[in-house]
């Protein structure tokens, strides 16, 4: 209906209902008339002669039109405004994309329906919008059609963890405009809303139990892993859990935890397996209760060592301290070549080097302490120990950067030639303290890892879901598959190549895959593991505030056209009560 | 005033009459039905009452800031007579001057703008002045202003529409000539200690030119030089290198020819000095034996003898700080507003040990620290032994009229701070309070306070600001002649004056020296910096006067200074003779073994052991008082040692063998646990945005499984707030803060039961000086939203249409009608009458009872008029007359018919 009153005290008006029908039943006064004849008794009714007040109530024209007149009153008293035909209002609904929404996904197009409700008759044409607090999503939903809002959240999950609702409720907020609403559905009273946003609370506060975290140690071929299951209860817990091998139960554990207590558990890849999953029976949030688990494979670097003489130790002392580092054997292609060069005099190539200078370099003059430029590779290192002569390194060109300077003159400098890059060291590693300056032995380790990175390698490891993967991907190739293991079967998709950058883990647990072409990259394993979106003991249920919906009701309603006409025919029902007056007798 | 919006039904009045005069069966005459159709018709013709006048009240909003004060200088004057000029009778302005703060010029007497010109709150003003407007006239704001709040205009339009109040503004001249500025300033967040870093510095200008550039660390110049400005971009570098570990300040400024606006030609970056675990000791000695004593124990102490100097950078890698007898007035409050920060969430650790300059003795009294010592410090009444006479003189000059942060004026929060002053003395003191102006006016007399402290502090609380500057002498003379005839032990004066406002020194010299010559001190709270024009003055009196003197240019701080000061003199002891020494068993939660302590102190301060405190040992007096003391506040520990390590009332402590043993092990339990390895912080400042990035190796897993990390953030001396951290991946949380432009802040990382500090950080240039075209149209769309625009012509103005702003009176109509309607329905039911001339031709000898009509009895007739029958004869019964006979008649037909 497209009413709403804008005095919803009027109807206190109807009182008068119940105080005319008292009056109603108090016998009428007899007047006295001298009359000659006895013809009118047939109309007098029972008169107060013998002390009784009450009478039974008796219709007559008069009540019923006063109590036509006391119902016209409390209409006008009501203040009926009538919803506006050209009123609109655009409605933005944000949908907490935290995981721990997931424990209320059943209920939620319910409470969602049931609020939504009332502020779709505040207007005659409503535009929802539907929105995740996921600032990566667009929006769900767009149109005018509540269900089509409400089916768009049947087939939502929530898919991230702890994060800031601001920014989406600032977008929101702009969506909708000054006088639209913004409704936020959470399961918690968020800290400082802004302004004008109305929060409807589903959560339900729930005991329940989760893996809280993974940990894989040890050498390649041993490896162990430890688990972290924690009790998010007040009260306390009794579960099993099993280690499940190609999607059999291999073995079955038994655990009691107390409230709050988070226990580790630990063990031993099985035998001739590179990944396994840990299982607890479903709860309340049946994200953390599936572990993947995989044997990590990092990707390895082939490197050719041709250091110049007196630095060889030191090169080998670095190279083996790095992880997954392989030396490079006949018809190998390194990824990085160590080289003793001759400043002014190198040799262009596309391999990745780690320069370093001859011990007959001419020295060049410098004073002062190495100074470091502000650099990825260089940040946060302190090079006042660092005691060093500078070689003569020529002249800075375009492709280079110098890192770390002392005086004038360049001490490292980071050259890079088409998609290789060379780390050119301006002083005789063997004649200095650098082995023994941990900013130096970091830098080289920070560039070795840089190299790594963006070497094209497949590659295994353990992520958390929605992980962002910095994999290396070949831009002239195919797109990018993304194939999770589901328990329906693969789950694949896909990026196009150029957005190789935004490649992500899936949303849940589980394992998968990221592939281009016949070439698979990456074999992952994503856990779930914020623990603040596990526990629900604090999650809270509550309502839109009462002010909310009728503020919207008056913001597009006009007043009702007709009241001058109920104000005149009121008049007219007063005055035809009195004119049918009371008995005469 | 009324109106009817359609008289048309009117015409009713009429119809209504003629219909009455030729139905008269309807009765219509009847008073009530009078009534029930004269509303009836009013309301049909939607009567309605105005609720808002005929005149406008212009509220002109002027922007004081710096970066708009020369140019708002030359064009106000021509502005606000073209204003006045063109306004009507029953037309009203109101002048708002604002910047950092809102100034309502009709509550003070001078043009100079008196507050803070380095942010231009705009918003702040338009809700200063929606604030202070009634509902019973137009309104509409005028901003007069360059167009470059410092703060954003966020939801502004929604408070001026529901208000209805349209805002329009006139913009000064952008100016247009040469400029030079620095656009941003790139320093290492952190270095090690003596290590050489580098900093750059980009420039820009409208001309090519040369600028020079200074470089200043902790206000000392470390470095100068030119800077070419080409294409309108310049850049310069510089190294430095720093010994001592700590937060650094650097101030970079340049200069030029052709330089319109020299606001924007600073910035400031932090560095942290990183060097090993240190022990920041503020001592109140020149030769302080704990420094000397901690050295030898292995500790690298960063020795602070000149407090003034201290900021809170020098937190920064700092694992205990040691406050060794200096008193709380000279820790600037930027420095102490940190440290319960540093103590809770960066888990640092703070001693406070000595003799008459620290405790209560030393203001300490509900300081910013005052709730994370293990003492309390507020001397019982019961233990008091030497009454006060204390006066308060008061600066109500106009200044103090000045809107502060909540809605306050700066003389609410001095009055607050007297008020408070007064409810912390005790029941044998007295207490005088004067309001000064030009003039002294008494508002307390000398009047004991016993059972008074609460009357005595609300007639405190209502002194209003006046105008004019504060005339120091008339105050200090006033109060004087008050204090000279109170006959108790002690009396002190605290001058309460603006610093940068307080006038006639007159002969305060020989004033002050006849006071002092009668054992009376006085103590000045300065309202401002020691760099006020005033300053010096004020802080002569204090000196002469033997008393404490404290700047603080931040008006919030007034309440707790004045109740620092009252405890200061009036519930604060430092008891001066020697006491013995008992140990409290709570030595052993610190160390393993029992503390060997000293036979007696010669000297302590009285305080109190809070709950959930440990006590180490107690004095052996009848006080039973805390001599060591501590506890746990949040992440960090704290340590109260209340008698002297050094100087007077020492002796004994000095000559203890156990004294390098209790100090060895208070600091290593005040600096705590280590930091295990394989965590780290990595912050990153770009402009205002502050990222921070947490990274753990899988030793912490397990903590973090425990309790998601934490990270706290506090500016200044606010509450700290807490953000949200993104899981990015196994090991790697992240969060990206938007700090306020130009605020510093510091913060903490916590994860378990460790904590990472960070900071201090400094967000960006002067936003006062940064000219974001954003803001200009975000105030012409603000205007536009509500109904107002530029106004170039300021005269047409008061063309503006006024606010139509009516009432409905119909809802109480219709109320009225139903009372009515009912009301008559129940008259013409019950043919009830009013009481008062009702009666009704009656049969002589009929009286009227309930339901029936029964003869009267016989009533006593004048015996002139009537003589009385002779009572021998009996009456005979009265024959029934016609009516009655009627009703007889009536009963019987009626009796037929049932």
């Amino acid at each position: 209906m497209n009413l709403v009153f804008g005095n919803p005290a009027g109807w206190w008006a109807l009182l008068g209902v119940p105080a005319i029908l008292l009056v109603h039943m108090l016998q009428i006064r007899a007047r006295e008339i001298p009359i000659s004849t006895l013809f009118l008794l047939d109309h007098v009714g029972p008169e107060s002669r013998e002390g009784r007040v009450f009478d039974r109530l008796r219709t007559s024209p008069q009540l019923w039109l006063q109590l036509l007149a006391v119902l016209l009153l409390t209409w006008l008293l009501l203040q009926p405004r009538w919803i506006r035909t050209d009123s609109f209002q655009r409605v933005v609904v944000v949908l907490d994309s935290s995981a721990s929404m997931a424990a209320v996904l059943n209920d939620l197009p319910n409470r969602v329906h049931d609020a939504l409700v009332p502020l779709g008759r505040t207007s005659a044409l409503t535009e929802w919008r539907l929105m995740e607090s996921d600032p990566s999503r667009g929006a769900r939903y767009a149109g005018t059609s509540l269900p089509g809002l409400i089916g768009r959240i049947k087939d939502w999950t929530p898919r991230l963890g702890a994060h800031a609702l601001n920014p989406a409720l600032g977008v929101a907020r702009s969506l909708a405009g000054p006088l639209g609403a913004v409704i936020l559905v959470t399961d918690h009273q968020p800290d400082n809303p802004p302004p004008g946003i109305a929060v409807l609370g589903v959560g339900v506060p729930r005991n329940q139990c989760g893996f809280a975290g993974l940990r894989v140690d040890g050498e390649p071929g041993g490896e162990t892993w430890a688990a972290a299951i924690r009790n998010y209860g007040d009260i306390p817990a009794e579960r099993s859990w099993d280690l499940v091998v190609d999607g059999q139960p291999a073995s079955r554990r038994e655990i009691r935890l107390a409230p709050g207590e988070t226990r580790v558990v630990t063990g031993a890849f099985p035998p001739g397996r590179d990944r396994f999953e840990l299982r607890m029976p479903p709860d309340a949030l049946p994200t953390d209760d599936r572990l993947p688990v995989l044997r990590p494979r990092p990707k390895r670097l082939l490197v050719a060592s041709q250091p110049p003489e007196g630095t060889e130790p030191f090169v080998d002392q670095l190279l083996g301290a790095m992880p997954a580092i392989d030396r490079v054997r006949a018809g190998q292609e390194p990824d990085l070549v160590v080289y003793g060069f001759t400043p002014g005099v190198l040799p262009e190539t596309a391999t990745h080097r780690i320069c370093l200078p001859r011990p007959d370099a001419d020295t060049a003059d410098a004073d002062g302490l190495p100074v470091a430029e502000s650099h990825t590779l260089t940040r946060d290192l302190s090079w006042g120990g660092l005691l060093c002569r500078p070689v003569r390194m020529g002249p800075l060109t375009d492709a280079d950067q110098a890192l770390v300077w002392q005086g004038s003159a360049p001490l490292i400098v980071l050259r890079r030639k088409g998609n290789s890059e060379q780390l050119l060291i301006g002083f005789d590693v063997a004649a200095s303290n650098a082995d023994r300056v941990p900013a130096f032995v970091i830098l080289l380790h920070r560039f070795v890892e840089r190299i790594r990175s963006a070497k094209a390698a497949p590659t295994a490891d353990n992520v958390d879901v929605n992980q962002s993967l910095a994999l290396p991907f070949d831009p002239a190739g195919e797109e990018i598959v993304v194939t999770a293991e589901t328990e329906t079967g693969p789950d694949p998709y896909a990026y196009p190549v150029h957005q190789g950058a935004l490649v992500r883990a899936p949303f849940f647990s589980g394992f998968f895959t990221v592939a281009q072409g016949e070439q698979t990259w990456f074999d992952g394993a994503a856990q779930f593991a914020d623990l603040r979106e596990a526990d629900l003991r604090h999650t809270e249920s509550f309502k839109l505030p009462d002010h909310h919906v009728r503020d919207l009701r008056l913001a597009n309603s006009r007043p009702d056209p007709w009241s001058p006409v109920w104000g005149a025919l009121l008049m007219l029902v007063v005055l035809s009560a009195w004119a049918v007056g009371e008995p005469v007798s | 005033m009324m109106r009817l919006v359609i008289p048309a039904w009117l015409a009713l009045i009429p119809i209504l009459i003629l219909v009455g005069w030729m139905w008269p069966r309807l009765r219509c005459l009847r008073p009530l039905r009078v009534l029930i159709l004269a509303l009836g018709v009013m309301a049909l013709a939607r009567p309605e009452f105005r609720t808002v006048g005929e005149g406008l009240d212009l509220w002109v909003l002027v922007d004081r800031s710096a970066s708009a004060a020369d140019r708002m200088d030359i064009r106000l004057p021509e502005w606000e007579a073209v204003l006045e000029r063109s306004k009507e009778p029953g037309n009203h302005i109101r002048y708002l001057d604002y910047a950092d703060v809102v100034l309502d010029r009709t509550q003070q007497d001078r043009a100079v703008f008196a507050g803070s010109r380095q942010q231009t709150h705009t918003a702040l003003a338009v809700h200063h002045a929606l604030a202070n407007m009634e509902n019973d006239r137009t309104h509409r704001i005028l901003v007069l202003t360059d167009g470059f709040s410092t703060e954003p205009l966020t939801h502004l339009a929604e408070r001026l529409a529901d208000q209805q109040v349209p805002l329009d503004y006139r913009l000064l001249d952008s100016g247009g000539e040469a400029d030079v500025r620095i656009d941003r300033m790139d320093a290492p967040d952190r270095v090690q200690a003596a290590e050489p870093f580098l900093v750059e510095v980009t420039v820009g200008g409208t001309v090519d030119q040369v600028a020079d550039w200074h470089v200043s660390r902790d206000g000392t110049p470390v470095g100068e030089g030119e800077v070419h400005i080409e294409g309108g971009r310049g850049r310069f570098r510089f190294t430095d290198r720093v010994v001592s570990p700590g937060g650094r300040r650097y101030h970079v400024s340049i200069s030029a020819a052709d330089n319109a606006l020299p606001g924007n030609d600073r910035a400031e970056a932090w560095v942290e000095v990183v060097g090993g675990p240190r022990i920041l000791l503020v001592t109140g000695y020149r030769q302080d034996p704990v420094a000397d004593m901690l050295r030898r124990q292995g500790f690298e102490v960063d020795v602070e003898p000149e407090p003034a100097r201290l900021h809170p950078g020098r937190l920064s890698g700092a694992r205990a700080v040691f406050l060794n007898n200096v008193p709380a007035y000279r820790l600037p409050s930027t420095f102490l507003a940190q440290l319960p920060f540093y103590v809770r969430s960066q888990a640092g650790g703070l001693a406070m040990a000595g003799g008459q300059f620290s405790f209560g003795s030393g203001g300490y009294f509900e300081s910013a620290i005052d709730e994370v010592l293990p003492v309390s410090m507020d001397l019982r009444e019961e233990h008091r032994k030497l009454s006060v006479a204390m006066g308060i003189v008061m600066d109500r000059s106009g200044s103090m009229g000045m809107a502060v942060a909540g809605g306050r004026t700066k003389m609410d929060l001095a009055n607050e701070g007297a008020g408070r002053a007064i409810e912390l003395l005790g029941g044998q003191d007295l207490v005088s309070v004067f309001a000064v102006d030009s003039k002294a006016h008494t508002v307390v007399p000398l009047t004991p306070v016993a059972g008074r402290q609460s009357a005595l502090a609300d007639t405190v609380r209502r002194i209003g600001s006046g105008g004019g500057g504060i005339y120091v002498y008339n105050g200090l003379k006033a109060v004087w002649e008050e204090l000279s005839r109170a006959t108790v032990g002690q009396r002190h004066i605290i001058l309460f004056a603006d610093a940068a406002d307080a006038e006639q020194p007159d002969d305060y010299k020989a004033l002050i020296g006849d006071m002092v010559e009668q054992d009376t001190t006085i103590s000045v709270i300065g309202l401002g910096t020691d760099q006020d024009s005033d300053a010096a003055f004020l802080s002569d009196i204090a000196a002469r006067g033997g008393g404490r003197i404290f700047f603080n240019a931040n008006p919030a701080d007034l309440p707790s200074l004045f109740a620092q000061e009252a405890v200061a003199v009036a519930r604060s002891a430092f008891i001066e003779d020697p006491v013995p020494v008992e140990d409290a068993g709570g030595w052993l939660e610190l160390a393993a073994t029992p503390m060997a302590w000293m036979t007696s102190v010669d000297g302590y301060n009285l305080s109190y052991l809070r709950p959930e405190a440990t006590a180490a040992c107690l004095s052996g007096d009848d006080y039973q008082a805390p001599l060591v003391a501590f506890w746990r506040r949040g992440l960090g520990r704290t340590a109260a040692v209340s008698f002297p390590l050094g100087g007077e009332y020492s002796e004994a402590t000095r000559a203890w063998t156990g004294l390098g043993d209790f100090l060895q092990t208070l600091a290593r339990w005040l600096m705590g646990d280590d930091l295990p390895p394989g965590i780290g912080l990595r912050t990153r400042l770009e402009g205002t945005a502050l990222t921070l990035d947490l990274l753990y190796d899988n030793r912490w897993e397990e903590d973090v499984s425990r309790r998601p990390p934490g990270i706290l953030l506090a500016y200044g001396d606010r509450e700290p707030a807490s953000f949200v951290w993104e899981r990015l991946a196994p090991g790697h949380y992240h969060t990206a803060v938007s700090l306020d432009a130009r605020s510093t802040v510091r913060g903490a990382v916590q994860v378990g039961d460790a904590a990472l500090p960070f900071g201090p950080v400094t967000a960006g240039v002067d936003a006062e000086w940064t000219f974001d075209r954003a803001r200009l149209q975000e105030l012409r769309t603000l205007a536009e939203q509500t109904g107002g625009g530029e106004r170039l012509d300021l005269a047409t103005i008061w063309d503006a249409p006024r606010r139509p702003a009516y009432r409905d009176l119909r809802p109480w109509l219709y109320s009225s009608l139903l009372l009515l309607i009912l009301g008559e329905a129940l008259v013409s039911r019950t043919g009830w009458t009013w009481p008062v001339g009702r009666q009704m031709p009656r049969p002589p000898g009929i009286r009227r009872t309930r339901g029936r009509v029964q003869p009267s009895p016989p009533q006593p007739q004048d015996p002139k008029n009537h003589p009385a029958p002779p009572r021998s004869t009996p009456t005979p019964p009265p024959e029934p007359d016609e009516s009655q006979r009627r009703r007889e008649r009536f009963a019987r037909a009626k009796s037929r018919r049932h």
